[in-house]
C-alpha cells in the first residue's frame, strides 16, 4: 500500500477528525473520542507558524497519519520543539510512522536548526516507545500520573533527542 | 504572624513585579529574559486567563518580596494538573518566604481548585529551590537535556511533581 506525505491544509479538518477520534488514536494521545470536522477547520486556519505539521495520505489523498513539530513558546527554549505523531489503526505497522519521524528530523536537522526534540508518550504504548528508541530518542524520565485514560490517570514517559548543528560554514 | 501577607496581584503590582523578576537571578532561573518591561508585568496582571492563579507576597510594610503562578492545563485529559513557577528576591532567601508562598499555592492546588498533580521545572544548581521543593514534596520524575538557554548555555532543568496525598473527600 503506498502513501505519500505532505504538509497539512485546512481541506484535512474532516479527515483529521476521524484520524484523531479513531480508538486506538484516542487512547494514546490526549484527545478527546468526539471531534467535529468544524473544530478541526478553525484549528487548521489559525495554525501557527511555530508548528511544522505533515500528514501521510493514501491513494487518494485522505489522511492515514498525522506527525509534527510544535516550537516552544518560551524565548529561551526556541531551539526545543515538541514532537507528536498518530497513526490511523489499520495503517500502523506499515512503514508510515517511520517515514514520517524520518520527515520530521530532516526539517528539524536540515531546515530548522532545531536542536532539541521531545515528547511524552504514554507508558503503555510500547509500538510508539520503541520507533523513537529507533530515531535516537533517549529516555529521560517517568512524569506520573498526567493524564488520563480511559478512567484511569497514567504515567507517561518523557523522550528527547538532542541535535548539534555541524561546525560553523567554511 | 503578621510578617507576611499573601495576596492575589493586581494591575498595580506591575511595578514591584518588574523590579522584582528584573534580577537575574530570579529571571535566569526562571524562564524569563533580561529587561522585563513594565508594559509585559501590566498586560500579564490585567488578563483574567482562568487557567492561571497568581499569589504575591509582601511584606508588613507592603514591600512585594516575592510572586508565584500555577497554570492549569486546558486539554480536559490534563486538566488535572497544573505547572508552578515562583521567585524570592535576592534578599529575603532562606527565611521561610518561598516555603510559606510556596504552601499557600500548594493549599490552592489541593483544596480550592481540586487539582491531582503540580509539576515544576528548575536548574539543578538551583540549591535554595531545589532544597524547598524537596521539603514540600515534589520528587523529581525527569532530567530535560538541554531543555532552556540560560545566560550563553543550553542547561538542563529538572522535571519535579507533587501528587496530592488523596482525593477531596466527600461529605459525610
Amino acid at each position: 500500500m503506498s502513501f505519500h506525505i505532505r504538509r497539512i491544509e485546512p481541506e484535512d479538518a474532516a479527515a483529521m477528525a476521524r484520524l484523531q477520534s479513531a480508538p486506538g488514536v484516542v487512547r494514546h494521545t490526549s484527545q478527546q473520542p468526539y471531534q467535529s470536522a468544524a473544530d478541526w477547520q478553525q484549528k487548521l486556519q489559525q495554525l501557527s507558524s511555530s508548528c511544522h505539521w505533515l500528514v501521510a495520505c493514501d491513494a487518494a489523498d485522505e489522511v492515514i497519519a498525522s506527525a509534527g513539530l510544535t516550537i516552544l513558546p518560551q524565548a529561551r527554549c526556541r531551539h526545543v520543539a515538541d514532537l507528536f505523531l498518530l497513526v490511523r489503526d489499520e495503517w500502523q505497522g506499515k512503514g508510515v510512522g517511520r517515514a514520517l519521524m524520518q520527515a520530521l528530523l530532516e526539517l528539524s536537522d536540515n531546515w530548522l536548526g532545531l536542536i532539541r526534540l521531545q515528547l511524552m508518550a504514554q507508558r503503555d504504548n510500547q509500538r510508539a516507545i520503541a520507533l523513537y528508541e529507533r530515531f535516537g530518542f533517549q529516555h529521560e524520565g517517568v512524569v506520573r500520573q498526567d493524564i488520563l485514560q480511559d478512567g484511569r490517570y497514567v504515567d507517561s514517559v518523557v523522550m528527547a533527542r538532542l541535535h548539534w548543528p555541524a561546525g560553523g560554514q567554511a | 504572624m503578621s510578617r507576611y501577607h499573601i495576596r492575589k496581584p493586581g494591575p498595580a503590582d506591575a511595578a514591584a513585579l518588574r523590579a522584582l523578576m528584573s534580577d537575574p537571578l530570579c529571571y535566569g532561573n526562571t524562564l524569563q529574559l533580561p529587561y522585563p518591561s513594565l508594559q509585559l508585568w501590566q498586560q500579564r496582571l490585567a488578563g483574567s486567563d482562568p487557567l492561571h492563579h497568581a499569589l504575591l507576597l509582601e511584606t508588613a510594610a507592603g514591600q512585594v518580596i516575592a510572586h508565584g503562578s500555577l497554570w492549569r492545563e486546558s486539554a480536559p485529559r490534563l486538566a488535572h494538573g497544573a505547572h508552578l513557577g515562583m521567585a524570592v528576591q535576592r534578599e529575603w532567601q532562606g527565611q521561610g518566604v518561598g516555603r510559606a508562598l510556596l504552601q499557600a499555592m500548594l493549599d490552592l492546588a489541593d483544596n480550592w481548585l481540586g487539582l491531582h498533580r503540580v509539576e515544576l521545572t528548575v536548574f539543578e544548581d538551583n540549591a535554595a529551590a531545589l532544597a524547598l521543593y524537596h521539603k514540600c514534596g515534589f520528587v523529581e520524575e525527569a532530567r530535560l537535556r538541554a531543555y532552556a538557554l540560560r545566560n550563553g548555555r543550553y542547561e538542563d532543568v529538572l522535571k519535579m511533581a507533587r501528587l496530592r496525598a488523596s482525593s477531596p473527600a466527600a461529605q459525610a
